[in-house]
């Protein structure tokens, strides 16, 4: 295959498609052409839109790679959808939602617990937009619903996976404090023990 | 009236005795409660007070019961289930770091959402959307009933389904219990090949064959035969022989 073949038919492909398109859906389509080639023809395209000043750009997100247009055309395209402002999503869902991200999967009572408040209302915000879903059931008491993000979700805030988030500003502490002493009075003791027999 | 009990350690009025035992201000336990209700039915059992006077003490009496009850069960260990045990004060600074940094994370992502909301894919289906109709040229006018009619006929004429139709049945094996009915009723028998003719169809042959079952089974006819091989006759039951 030429290499101007495989640039068109990546073209073609992200132009009819409205979903991330994944790279593996790319190479079942071009067996002959290795991923690593794929990946840098899309960059090669990405250059080729940026210096003949076109209107579009590949981006990857949610673990494949979709055409849209650039920022800064972002008003009129708008404006020609007729969607006059940006769907927000209000500070307490992104709280809620920003908590399932990292913690995923988790409990509602998980949840509440970080943000001491009812979080019914945005996480069923967040399940009907379908940032979120049921990702399972905790092996707990009433065996409860875990919640974890879907790739609409990387979608919307433009996320190659779940490991593109933004790194949390210190890593948070497993366990609770209190809990720690108990475990360090306890435990040291047969470690000297066992390192003494060996 | 107010209701004075007299115990071993109170005299006085039945209500500050309870509200007492509630408040801890006296130990229910040094009071014989037998004494209390004992005095209460004396004077139940006494003519002259009535029915609300004597209904008044009852639940005074009741709760001091239970005051007393409450005492005597081992009391279990208070503990909150919903672990609002003493939180430590750096489990409280630890959960409301752990909050802030999410607080922070959430500002983030929210960045994020509106950065990635100024790109635009393939609406899905929104090609399609080309905003309103274009308003029309010219004055609009009325359209004539012919005109109409004569539009839908167009549509009519291009409809590609095929129309099927539904014939409603003919025979019903009802209607032809009713006919055989009748026919048994002028003329008693009838030969069973009297009842067919080869021009009718299969669908009435079969109706008439089950309607001539159903009176069969409902012993108004039955069918009989003159000899091995012979003709099978259809007979009326008369009622005085069914009988």
């Amino acid at each position: 295959m030429e290499q101007a073949d495989v640039k068109q038919v990546i073209e073609a492909v992200l132009l009819v498609f409205g979903q991330p398109v994944a790279l593996k859906r790319l190479t079942e389509l071009m067996p002959d052409v290795e991923a690593v080639q794929l990946r840098a023809t899309i960059q090669s395209l990405n250059t080729e839109y940026e210096s003949a000043g076109r209107a579009f750009q590949i981006q990857e997100v949610a673990g494949g790679y979709q055409l849209v247009t650039k920022q800064e055309l972002a008003p009129w395209v708008r404006k020609a959808l007729q969607s006059p402002k940006a769907d927000s999503v209000s500070a307490a869902t992104m709280e809620t939602l920003a908590i399932i991200a990292y913690r995923q999967p988790i409990t509602k009572a998980e949840i509440e617990a970080i943000r001491g408040v009812d979080v019914t209302a945005s996480l069923d915000t967040l399940l009907e937009r379908k940032f979120a879903r049921i990702a399972g059931r905790k092996d707990s008491p009433g065996r409860p619903f875990l919640y974890g993000t879907t790739p609409e979700f990387l979608r919307h805030f433009g996320l190659k996976s779940i490991e593109a988030l933004p790194p949390m500003a210190t890593p948070t502490i497993p366990e609770p404090v209190a809990a720690a002493p108990a475990q360090a009075t306890s435990e040291p003791e047969p470690a000297p023990a066992a390192s003494d027999g060996s | 009236m107010r209701y004075e009990v007299n115990a071993d350690l109170y005299e006085g009025p039945l209500p500050l005795l309870v509200e007492l035992a509630k408040a801890n201000l006296i130990d229910v336990f040094l009071i014989k409660l037998v004494g209390l209700t004992n005095q209460y039915l004396l004077r139940v059992k006494a003519a002259g007070i009535d029915l609300n006077q004597l209904a008044e003490p009852l639940p005074l009496l009741g709760s001091l019961i239970a005051i007393k009850a409450r005492g005597l069960l081992p009391q279990a260990p208070v503990t909150d289930e919903d672990e609002e045990v003493p939180v430590s004060l750096e489990e409280l600074e630890r959960r409301l770091k752990e909050y802030e940094q999410f607080k922070t994370v959430a500002q983030l992502l929210a960045e994020l959402h509106a950065l990635q909301h100024q790109h635009f894919g393939r609406q899905p289906g929104a090609p399609v959307d080309l905003g309103p109709e274009p308003e029309l040229a010219g004055t609009p006018f009325e359209v004539s009933l012919a005109d109409l009619m004569g539009a839908f006929g167009k549509v009519l004429s291009k409809a590609t389904a095929p129309v099927y139709e539904v014939k409603a049945e003919p025979w019903t094996v009802e209607m032809k219990v009713q006919e055989l009915r009748v026919l048994l009723t002028v003329r008693h028998q009838v030969r069973f090949l009297e009842l067919f003719t080869p021009q009718q169809t299969k669908l009435e042959l079969v109706v008439t064959f089950l309607a001539l079952l159903e009176l069969m089974r409902q012993r108004v006819a039955r069918a009989v035969q003159e000899r091995h091989f012979g003709d099978i006759v259809i007979q009326a039951i008369e009622p005085a022989t069914n009988q």
